[in-house]
């Protein structure tokens, strides 16, 4: 029998000890970011404040938008008073705060393998690679060895590619595909982003944004999760105009001062100078005085400063959510009282001519409430007469 | 140890001794176990397991068999030219190391191939035999490629001929 090697190849990766440039720093950006630590800075408590700031929560149109998911869901309608609609929405903001949770920004792994031997004598063994997994109990996702025999004889350890496939491979879970889904190869891709699904996407895969700043189009992600991360990497690029001339254009001074803040605080050595007791409106002027290359990129923020316009890109951007909902916007945005509900105005629309509507429970309901719900519901008539029964007992 | 009673020869008793034909043992603690492939998948889809046996004595392999499955292998390449192997190395040391296992040879190879072991002889014959084959395959590609191209300069001189003198 073949005797045991003494020594058995401790094969655990070995991170890398001296970070180099990170990758998230573009090489044309400003050459001084050499010892910058990009997973460090993210997780810093002012920066995740501003970042927190910068994000802002869009209840109706984005983190509550009907979306394609594997639950199917009714909208629930319901009548509330003032408080208890405003205690709702309160709730409401809590759970987005959770939805809205930042994608974390990591540094890619290393692709650099190690070669364990290589043995010439074993060139063309056969035509295929073989890729060995250990499936001990102890290892876990990270550590796990994985080795390879390339058919010219070498042996070396897995790239980060090989290993994750290997993990997917033999330890299955859901939402873990072995394959990358196919949405990320080209045609799907582009004909994704040309459907303005950036979120999708980046659901799936989140170092992907170069695209959105050169199309401008912030406001898909706006009170996203990747939002957050977004604007990180803009400031960590230099490259927050673009986003500024956004805010402007929406008249949201504080955003825009909260990331010239942002900007400082991921590059101190930034030459602009924030004083502790600034307001907005003046660290947004003196970036604006102080950067007059921008100033073709900026143009709706000068508008707003000097002349106090917003942009008119709200209808554009009207016009661009109803592309997206198919007109079911403005039904959304008309308040839903106890007088309307029962009408076409009401969340059935046309249909309420066919179909009675039951409150089912209401708050605060007024004796006007009761006649009405007797004029309109002509429901079946073994709970009509329930109804009626309830109501003539109350009476007495 | 013998005793003398009288004219009588008494052995004493030990252990290890086996009275009878037949002994009841459990296989997972029963003399040397063997680790080999077991053939499973379907047909036209081979798909092994490394398996661990018990002891030869106890009967030939089969499937109800079987002590543990400490890996799998398939033979057959995936989209990326791999073939894919799966060995649990911990239980592996504890059945080589501490029970001292028998090792088929198809298992040694695979072992060889993946650092544990020194790579088998019969990976290095198979490599040897490989390379040779293919470099017969080349030889004779080359051979047939000049022979193509004699035929072709043949057929473009006669061609030439024949329309050089047309009649």
């Amino acid at each position: 029998m073949l005797k045991l090697k003494p020594k058995i190849l401790a094969l655990s990766r070995v991170p890398s000890e001296i970070k180099f440039a990170s990758h998230w720093i573009k090489a044309s950006s400003n050459a001084t970011s050499d010892n910058i630590d990009v997973e460090k800075l993210f997780v810093e408590k002012d920066v995740q404040n501003l970042l927190t700031d910068l994000t802002e929560i869009d209840l109706e149109h984005k983190v509550f938008r009907p979306r394609r998911t594997s639950i199917q869901q009714r909208s629930h309608f319901a009548l509330m008073t003032e408080e208890r609609l405003e205690k709702t929405r309160e709730r409401m903001r809590e759970e987005a705060r959770r939805f809205l949770q930042f994608v974390p920004v990591k540094e890619p792994r290393e692709e650099s393998v190690q070669i364990l031997a290589n043995d010439v004598e074993l060139k063309d063994f056969d035509t295929s690679k073989f890729v060995f997994t250990d499936i001990t109990f102890d290892a876990t996702d990270q550590d796990r060895t994985v080795v390879v025999r390339q058919p010219d004889g070498t042996l070396r350890t897995a790239n980060p590619e090989e290993h994750d496939r290997m993990n997917r491979t033999y330890y299955q879970k859901p939402n873990r595909p072995v394959n990358p889904p196919p949405i990320f190869s080209d045609p799907h891709l582009k004909n994704s982003l040309d459907k303005n699904d950036h979120e999708f996407v980046l659901d799936w895969a989140c170092w992907f944004m170069s695209q959105m700043i050169q199309h401008t189009k912030f406001h898909v992600i706006t009170s996203t999760r990747h939002f957050g991360p977004f604007t990180f990497y803009l400031a960590l690029n230099d490259n927050i105009p673009k986003l500024l001339n956004y805010f402007g254009g929406l008249g949201r001074l504080s955003d825009c001062a909260n990331l010239v803040r942002l900007q400082k605080a991921v590059r101190p050595d930034w030459r602009v100078t924030i004083a502790q007791g600034d307001t907005d409106e003046k660290i947004v002027k003196d970036f604006v005085k102080q950067n007059a290359r921008f100033r073709d990129q900026i143009i709706d923020l000068l508008a707003f400063i000097n002349t106090g316009k917003l942009k008119s890109e709200q209808e554009q951007k009207q016009v661009g959510i109803r592309e997206r909902f198919g007109g079911r916007v403005d039904k959304r945005k008309a308040r839903i009282t106890s007088a309307n509900v029962r009408g076409v105005d009401g969340p059935l629309g046309n249909l309420s001519k066919e179909y009675s509507v039951k409150v089912v429970k209401s708050e605060g309901s007024g004796e006007d409430e009761d006649s009405e719900k007797r004029d309109f519901g002509r429901g079946k008539g073994r709970w009509r007469s329930r109804e009626q029964k309830k109501d003539d007992e109350n009476k007495e | 140890m013998k005793k003398m009673v009288g004219d009588f020869f008494i052995p004493a008793y030990e252990p290890n001794w086996v009275f009878e034909m037949r002994k009841l043992v459990i296989p997972k603690y029963y003399g040397r176990p063997s680790i080999g492939l077991a053939l499973f998948g379907c047909t036209n889809r081979p798909f092994y397991h490394v398996c661990v046996f018990p002891d030869r004595a106890l009967g030939r392999r089969f499937e109800g068999n079987i002590l543990e499955q400490v890996g799998t292998f398939d033979p057959l390449p995936n989209q990326k030219n791999e073939k894919l192997v799966a060995l649990n190395f911990g239980r592996l040391k504890y059945w080589i190391g501490e029970r001292n296992a028998h090792i088929s040879v198809p298992v040694l190879e695979l072992l060889g191939l993946s650092g544990l072991f020194p790579i088998h002889p019969k990976s290095f014959i198979r490599a040897k035999d490989n390379r040779a084959l293919i470099e017969d395959q080349q030889l004779k590609a080359v051979a047939e490629a000049a022979e193509a191209e004699k035929l072709a300069q043949e057929e473009t001189a006669s061609g030439a001929t024949s329309t050089s003198h047309p009649q």
